[in-house]
């Protein structure tokens, strides 16, 4: 099972956010997409999804060789066929309890032993089932975001920035946690910003993106050593 | 599925109760009153249905329980069909005006959707008036047979639909279809990246929110006797919001207590000065400057202040 995204064009509001990207991510594999702010990182995780209408190119989900055209699908036929989101922001819906909420990802009151396997990834939550979404902390959040993307027991799931602004004890629990998602045969597209190093040794290889443009493809290693894309992501 | 009963269950409860034992000390008008009362309390629960839980703000209500009234109306005295045909009848046209008011609303959210309903309830009151060999035109319809026939009876019958429309309202709020309105209403990008086909949400919260205004109007009809247009006119669309909006849109409760008191302001403002309207609009300013979250909000913050919260 692959997501394969060939020549994407965005435009919004007339101005084009997207120039030209291709990718893929496959099940079972761990890939970074790494730009600065406002480089189309979450633009092109939205654009997978359904959220945002490409203008030009194709994407595809492969599976035994049959492609599905996600274009022509609604973001909730994508979510169906196996691809979720954990979104930036988290996007927690506030009245909701924990649980609510996964029984709106899951679309229904999810099975014993589904629940039985969130709580496993995600001990904190079992705790505080009944607490609302507007009560929980920032690494709660993010934990119950990416509890609602696993829920309905996703082939790829896109997390953009799970990292960012956590604590760097949360920090570890969510590395941790995908890794876990990792170890499950789950594809992950996992986007971030700033410091490479906090998924450096979670991805499998990663993706630079600059102003739209893919400008690098290959292993994380190579990344640091191009000094052209250091300069143009980092700045140095 | 598990439920736990929650506070707001148990003051519904409580509520129902007093509703259920006070008639019992009233006068005939009164009891009347109440009656009337408990039927905005049902239609700003199921307004409540659409605007709070779902997050959309509809100025054309009016036209469900007018579809409800009227079918019924129409049923029992134009086309002498018996109660149960009648009843049919009129969810049969309760239906088809939300599914298509609904299909071509829904293209748009906010104040677009707003201004469609508002739009569609107007052309419902136009052809009310235009189609008067079914409709009674601006005289509307007399003679809407009552069972039972006495104000004490007939209160009670309503009292049992509404108390069951009422928990019902309550138990779909927190089914996954109720966690999906709440959902979709909260971000409706969000739901729907997350596996919710948010068009088909807002229709079943439309249509079941027109149904429950149905029912009230089809109960309306026989308690007054006789309908006449202006329960289709816009008017009566934004009392169903006022009322919706001085209980409080946050849960049923707020909203059930909103419709029931509303009548009583309403009379009371038309006893005290010939300038009613002037006093009414004073009296939801005040409250809706004062209390955002509704009567019901006034409530829970004196309750938290009591617990020291």
């Amino acid at each position: 099972m692959k997501v394969i995204m060939e020549s994407i064009d965005v435009h919004i509001g007339g101005v084009k956010i997207l120039n030209n990207i291709s990718l893929n991510v496959s099940k079972g594999e761990v890939v970074g997409l790494i730009g600065r702010n406002g480089a189309g990182k979450t633009t092109t995780l939205n654009t997978i999804m359904g959220l945002v209408r490409p203008s030009k190119g194709s994407i595809y989900l492969e599976i035994d060789g049959s492609k599905t055209d996600l274009r022509r699908l609604k973001p909730y036929e994508i979510a169906r066929l196996g691809i979720t989101m954990a979104p930036q922001g988290r996007y927690i819906f506030p009245d909701l309890t924990v649980l609510e909420n996964l029984e709106v990802a899951y679309g229904g009151s999810p099975p014993e032993d589904v629940l039985k396997d969130i709580f496993t990834y995600f001990p904190e939550l079992g705790k505080i089932i009944d607490r609302k979404g507007i009560h929980l902390s920032g690494g709660e959040q993010q934990m119950l975001a990416i509890a609602r993307a696993l829920v309905r027991n996703p082939k790829i799931i896109l997390l953009d920035e799970p990292l960012e602004g956590l604590a760097p004890k949360i920090v570890v629990s969510v590395r941790e946690i995908i890794r876990r998602i990792k170890a499950e045969g789950i594809g992950i597209l996992i986007t971030e910003s700033g410091n490479i190093k906090r998924i450096q040794d979670l991805v499998d290889r990663v993706y630079g993106i600059d102003r739209g443009e893919i400008i690098y493809s290959g292993d994380v290693e190579s990344i640091m050593k191009d000094l052209d894309v250091r300069r143009r992501i980092w700045g140095f | 599925m598990m439920f736990k009963i929650d506070n707001e269950l148990y003051s519904l409860i409580t509520l129902f109760i007093f509703l259920a034992v006070i008639p019992q000390f009233l006068s005939i008008y009164n009891v009347r009153l109440l009656s009337v009362g408990l039927l905005y309390g049902l239609a700003a629960v199921g307004f409540n249905l659409l605007y709070g839980y779902t997050g959309l703000l509809s100025f054309g209500h009016a036209m469900f329980w007018s579809a409800g009234a009227y079918g019924l109306a129409i049923g029992l005295v134009k086309l002498n069909l018996d109660p149960l045909m009648s009843i049919l009848l009129a969810f049969t046209l309760t239906f088809t005006v939300a599914i298509v008011t609904g299909y071509l609303s829904l293209r748009h959210t906010e104040i677009y959707f707003a201004m469609l309903t508002l739009a569609f309830a107007q052309l419902i009151y136009a052809l009310i008036i235009k189609l008067r060999d079914i409709t009674g035109g601006d005289e509307g319809i007399y003679g809407i047979p009552r069972f039972p026939s006495d104000i004490g009876g007939y209160y009670y019958l309503i009292y049992i639909i509404v108390f069951i429309l009422v928990i019902l309202a309550w138990w779909i709020v927190r089914t996954p279809l109720g966690l999906g309105f709440q959902a979709v209403r909260d971000n409706p990008y969000r739901a729907e990246a997350l596996g919710l086909d948010v068009r088909r949400v807002r229709l079943i919260s439309f249509v079941l929110s027109g149904f429950y205004l149905s029912i009230a109007g089809m109960l309306y009809a026989p308690l007054n006797r006789a309908i006449t247009p202006d329960i289709a006119f816009w008017t009566f669309s934004a009392i169903i919001v006022i009322m919706t909006i001085i209980g409080g849109s946050k849960n049923v409760l707020g909203a059930f207590i909103g419709g029931l008191i509303f009548i009583y302001i309403n009379t009371q403002a038309m006893n005290l000065t010939e300038f009613w309207q002037l006093t009414l609009g004073i009296i939801l300013a005040l409250l809706v400057y004062l209390a955002p979250y509704g009567i019901v909000g006034i409530f829970e913050r004196v309750l938290r202040y009591v617990r020291g919260g």
